[in-house]
């Protein structure tokens, strides 16, 4: 058993139409996965089945081979785990807090006051640790959330949207521990930022309305997903219908559309945008030979002329857009109020 | 497993116990616990001029009925209000564990109150004889009468996130209970009731006998409301 946390097919059901379906994925010590998805899709429900604070409907979860099922302690003790909320107590100095959650998580005695220490220096608590958790500020609390999740040495961790709320610089610091903890822990994060979960993970799973849409590596999941299309950004000055029409004729380009909203200064010196998709393998430098050359028999002059690399994030915008094109079909089908709670 | 699983519902009540006494909540009712109890006393030793307090312990059970839902609304209500809880659920420690370690710190500020009101008997030693016998058996009857009303207040504090509900919610069921005995229809009703009466339970400890019965009463009334209060936090999960 090589994988330190191994999620097999797990459904979770509540309510009619609510849960996660059907969800498996697999992390070993030293990589991240990014659990990817526009809020609402499933992702804290998901974290929460692993963890056990929700039982699953089915399915199965594996930590270091133990099964949650039938020894949720031993999973409880290999995980270590920061709700979507820091589960504080505002009451609590943060020393004090530390002390109790290295208690209830069985580090010994002896190792208890140097693992607080290792912790505190390494997510820069030292100067609060006498202070109480309920006056510090969101980045701080984050960092005593995780500081809990990590003071028992745990093989997995999970983060539930841990960058949630924080200011610029507390997002790069929250990213580069994530990070950090990823070289030694098996790390699942949720995140509805794709940039974000480009940045940290080894593997995504994309998930939307409870299931899993897709997953694999970062970099393989863009050429599955649109069939290893090229998307190129032109921006020329010239006419945009002449200059579009030119560019459709050169081999292996399979259409061109305008490129988002022209910005007036582009506008007033008639230059226009368009992306082109060009086939699987068009060949990156000789497809922008041909590009330019296109242009250049036309008397247009190239401002830019690079390849896009986002088709991950329109996916997932794509993705985004067709949930909310679904729910408000459902609730204009279904006009009623949302019962139920929460959790 | 190891002496550190044994012990977790200590790591829990010694948190409680912590929490209590830093923040003010367990001073002021400490403080008016005294206040009220010291009044009450106060008057009692002016109109009797005696030095048998157990009117002065039945007084202040009802005293009790007002402080204990105060004593245990934050318990649980609270850690499923900020989401601490799901620390807690997700360690390795069971509910009951967790219930019990809640029960025990709530249990040992309540010995505070019920020792700083020992205070009484102390005066009273001073003016007059007393028979530490029957000090010893109606305090004795004092503490567990609380400790029954505080397991009541836990399972009020495992049904809601509402620290206010919970709040009324144990004083409703206390209440009950000194109500008990009110029906008076005669039968098997009313002679149940009787015996789930609070305060009549108490009666003999007040005046120096400590019967079986309402011991038993009090600690199955403890017993089963804990039993309640983890299997309320273990269902939650699972609706």
């Amino acid at each position: 058993m090589d994988a330190a946390l191994e999620v097999r097919a797990v459904t979770k059901r509540y309510g009619p139409s609510r849960g996660v379906e059907d969800i498996s994925f697999s992390v070993r010590r030293g990589e991240v996965l990014g659990l990817l998805g526009p809020n609402g899709a499933g992702k804290t429900t998901t974290l929460r089945c692993i963890t056990g604070y929700l039982p699953v409907t089915a399915g199965r979860v594996f930590v270091e081979g133990h099964d949650l099922w039938n020894h949720p302690f031993e999973v409880r003790r290999r995980i270590g785990y920061l709700p979507d909320n820091p589960p504080l107590y505002g009451d609590m100095t943060v020393f004090d807090y530390l002390l109790f959650s290295a208690e209830l998580h069985e580090v010994p005695r002896a190792r208890r006051g140097p693992r607080i220490d290792e912790v505190a220096e390494r997510l820069q608590l030292g100067d609060v640790l006498g202070r109480l958790i309920g006056r510090l500020s969101r980045g701080y609390r984050q960092r005593v959330g995780l500081a809990q999740a990590v003071l028992h040495e745990p093989p997995v961790l999970i983060c539930d949207e841990p960058t949630v709320g924080l200011d610029p610089a507390q997002i790069v610091e929250m990213r580069d521990l994530i990070r950090s903890f990823g070289r030694e822990h098996a790390v699942v994060f949720s995140s509805h930022i794709l940039s974000e979960v480009r940045l940290l993970c080894d593997e995504v799973v994309i998930v939307r309305a409870g299931k899993v849409v897709t997953q694999g590596a970062p970099a393989d999941l863009t050429a599955k997903l649109h069939g290893g299309i090229e998307h190129w950004l032109v921006r020329v000055k010239g006419p945009e219908a002449s200059v579009a029409a030119a560019l459709r004729g050169v081999r292996g380009v399979h259409a061109v559309s305008p490129f988002g909203e022209t910005t007036p200064a582009d506008a007033a010196e008639g230059v226009c945008g368009l992306r082109v998709e060009a086939a699987p393998g068009a060949g990156g430098g000789e497809l922008s030979d041909r590009l330019f050359d296109a242009l250049a028999a036309g008397g247009w002059r190239a401002r830019e002329l690079r390849r896009l690399e986002t088709s991950l994030e329109e996916v997932f915008l794509e993705l985004t857009a067709t949930e909310q094109a679904a729910k408000r079909d459902a609730r204009a089908a279904a006009p009623r109020a949302r019962g139920g709670r929460e959790r | 497993m190891t002496a550190g699983s044994l012990s977790k519902w200590w790591v829990v009540a010694r948190r409680e116990w912590q929490v209590a006494f830093q923040t003010p909540l367990a001073y002021v009712l400490l403080a008016l616990w005294m206040l009220i109890s010291g009044f009450m006393y106060v008057g009692l030793l002016v109109s009797s001029q005696s030095s048998d307090l157990s009117s002065l312990v039945q007084n202040m059970t009802v005293l009790i009925l007002f402080m204990a839902p105060f004593l245990t609304m934050r318990l649980l209500a609270e850690e499923r209000r900020t989401g601490s809880e799901e620390l807690i659920l997700t360690s390795p420690i069971s509910a009951g564990q967790w219930v019990v370690g809640k029960y025990i710190g709530a249990l040992l500020v309540w010995s505070v109150f019920v020792g700083v009101s020992l205070l009484f008997p102390l005066v009273t030693s001073r003016l007059g004889q007393v028979d530490w016998g029957v000090i010893a058996a109606s305090w004795g009857g004092l503490w567990l009468f609380g400790a029954a009303t505080l397991a009541v207040g836990l399972f009020a504090s495992s049904l809601t996130d509402n620290q206010l509900i919970a709040a009324m919610l144990s004083f409703v069921i206390i209440l009950l209970f000194y109500i008990a005995s009110w029906v008076q229809t005669g039968g098997w009703v009313a002679t149940l009731l009787s015996y789930i009466d609070l305060p009549d339970q108490l009666t003999s400890f007040s005046v120096g006998s400590v019967a079986v019965t309402p011991l038993v009463f009090f600690l199955s009334l403890i017993g089963g409301f804990l039993f309640l209060s983890v299997r309320s936090v273990d269902l939650r999960r699972w609706t």
